[in-house]
């Protein structure tokens, strides 16, 4: 990754599926080290803001840069690489079933024909799934799933994580583990997290800034105030107390 | 019941033989369906219309073999294939040649069953294979084939007991088993024991085969 300029950048960036925009003129720059929330109703775009930074879709018009680079000049195996140095962590986890935790950790290093046991071992140990490490999928929590997802996207030591609804599957308390997760990812390792999501309790627990999708446009940007949600851990009963207004 | 076991003591011998060509033959025909139609199959999948690597020829010409060997008649396939058949192994006759069309159905049924099996692995895996900057060697061997695998072995116990069923039809080029023998010997001598019994050591052995791939399936199924 360079170290500086913003890690991506929109600049007026248009998609077009047939008659249907999917974004409309987006211009936002991502700084290195924040922690972003994307947020916005299911349809406003934030799928394909994150399929841009995935390099899985191309503007119609405008421009996408991710850390110096438009993905749109890339070769295959030139996007390829970009993609192993973005992590990704998923809504539905997307872990493979037949692996263990510990198989499904050392993955991406495997498709870079390198492997790290000891690297493997410590990233379990820091998500608190090191007693879990041969553990298959199945006999694991979402959070734990998805804590064991967060690993293996950390694995290749990524500049950028991209994070789908990582929370709109999991509980209350697994959701604030997945949270915090991803907020000590940006102290320890100096990732960049895009935090995309539907949830704004979620993005008002870590997020520094947020950016509101409303069909297709970008309608604002703006800092997050510090929630005092953000500093204590509700139990279950405050939570509830909180959202229901008890 | 003394019969049955009367007549399969007297013919043995000939039976065991008969079952060593139809092992022979599914043998085969199971090492063609696994080295070229598991590849065959991870083809079609790939280039499917709207699949991960689209490619209307490659795919109209998999897929059309498929189909066409699926659904012609087994019989006159057999028939069919006697001049490429004589091309290749200098006869037309034996249980080597006559594993050769066999080969051909066992590619084909086998290619099918992984398509489908591919198609349900979620699309989850594809997106994760996508984003961690996998290649496509690398997508179907690290995430495809091992979500799959469970119901790869189960569809090659299917592939294999279908491919038994086909065997029995071999008789009329000379390639002998199980089927061939029950027929011959069996049916048209009016032994009907003899007839009777070897179907039966038939089903004991699809049985066999069924209860292993079910078990196998099932270690190698974690998820």
């Amino acid at each position: 990754m360079q170290s500086s300029g913003p890690i991506a950048a929109f600049e007026g960036v248009s998609v077009q599926y047939g008659n249907v925009t999917a974004l409309d003129e987006v211009t936002l720059e991502i700084e290195r080290g924040e922690i972003i929330g994307i947020v916005g109703e299911s349809g406003a775009g934030k799928s394909t803001l994150l399929n841009l930074l995935d390099a899985a879709t191309h503007p119609t018009d405008g421009r996408v840069v991710i850390d110096g680079t438009d993905p749109q000049r890339l070769s295959g195996r030139e996007i390829r690489l970009l993609r192993r140095r973005i992590g990704m962590i998923f809504q539905g986890f997307n872990l493979l079933g037949n692996r263990t935790a510990r198989q499904n950790v050392a993955l991406p290093l495997k498709l870079q024909r390198t492997q790290d046991a000891a690297l493997v071992a410590e990233l379990l140990d820091y998500v608190g799934l090191a007693d879990r490490a041969d553990h298959y999928p199945a006999q694991l929590s979402g959070g734990q799933k998805q804590r064991v997802a967060i690993a293996r996207a950390l694995v290749t030591r990524p500049g950028l994580l991209l994070a789908d609804e990582p929370t709109s599957s999991l509980d209350t308390r697994a959701t604030e583990d997945v949270l915090e997760l991803l907020a000590a990812t940006r102290r320890d390792f100096g990732a960049t997290v895009v935090l995309v999501t539907h949830e704004l309790d979620s993005v008002a627990a870590i997020a520094d800034r947020a950016a509101v999708l409303e069909d297709g446009a970008l309608r604002s940007v703006f800092p997050v105030a510090r929630s005092a949600a953000r500093e204590r851990r509700d139990s279950y009963l405050e939570h509830a107390q909180r959202v229901l207004g008890a | 019941m003394s019969g049955f076991l009367d007549s399969l003591s007297a013919n043995a011998d000939q039976i065991g033989i008969a079952m060593a060509e139809t092992g022979f033959m599914l043998a085969f025909s199971l090492a063609a369906a696994v080295l070229v139609g598991l590849p065959l199959g991870v083809v079609i999948y790939l280039t499917r219309p709207g699949g991960p690597k689209e490619h209307r020829p490659i795919w109209a010409v998999a897929n059309m073999y498929v189909t066409v060997v699926r659904s012609f008649p087994f019989l006159l396939f057999v028939v069919f294939l006697i001049p490429l058949t004589r091309l290749l192994y200098g006869t037309t006759f034996g249980t080597g040649a006559a594993t050769f069309p066999l080969c051909f159905v066992g590619i084909a049924l086998y290619a099918r069953l992984v398509e489908q099996i591919l198609l349900e692995v979620p699309s989850g895996v594809l997106h994760a294979a996508r984003s961690m900057g996998a290649d496509v060697f690398q997508t179907v061997v690290h995430f495809l084939l091992v979500e799959g695998r469970s119901g790869l072995v189960y569809a090659l116990t299917s592939a294999s007991i279908s491919l038994i069923s086909y065997s029995t039809v071999l008789g009329i080029v000379g390639g002998g088993g199980l089927g061939d023998f029950a027929l011959r010997f069996g049916y048209q001598e009016y032994d009907y024991p003899l007839m009777y019994s070897t179907i039966v050591i038939v089903i004991v052995c699809v049985l066999l085969l069924q209860t292993a791939g079910e078990k196998v399936s099932a270690v190698l199924d974690k998820r």
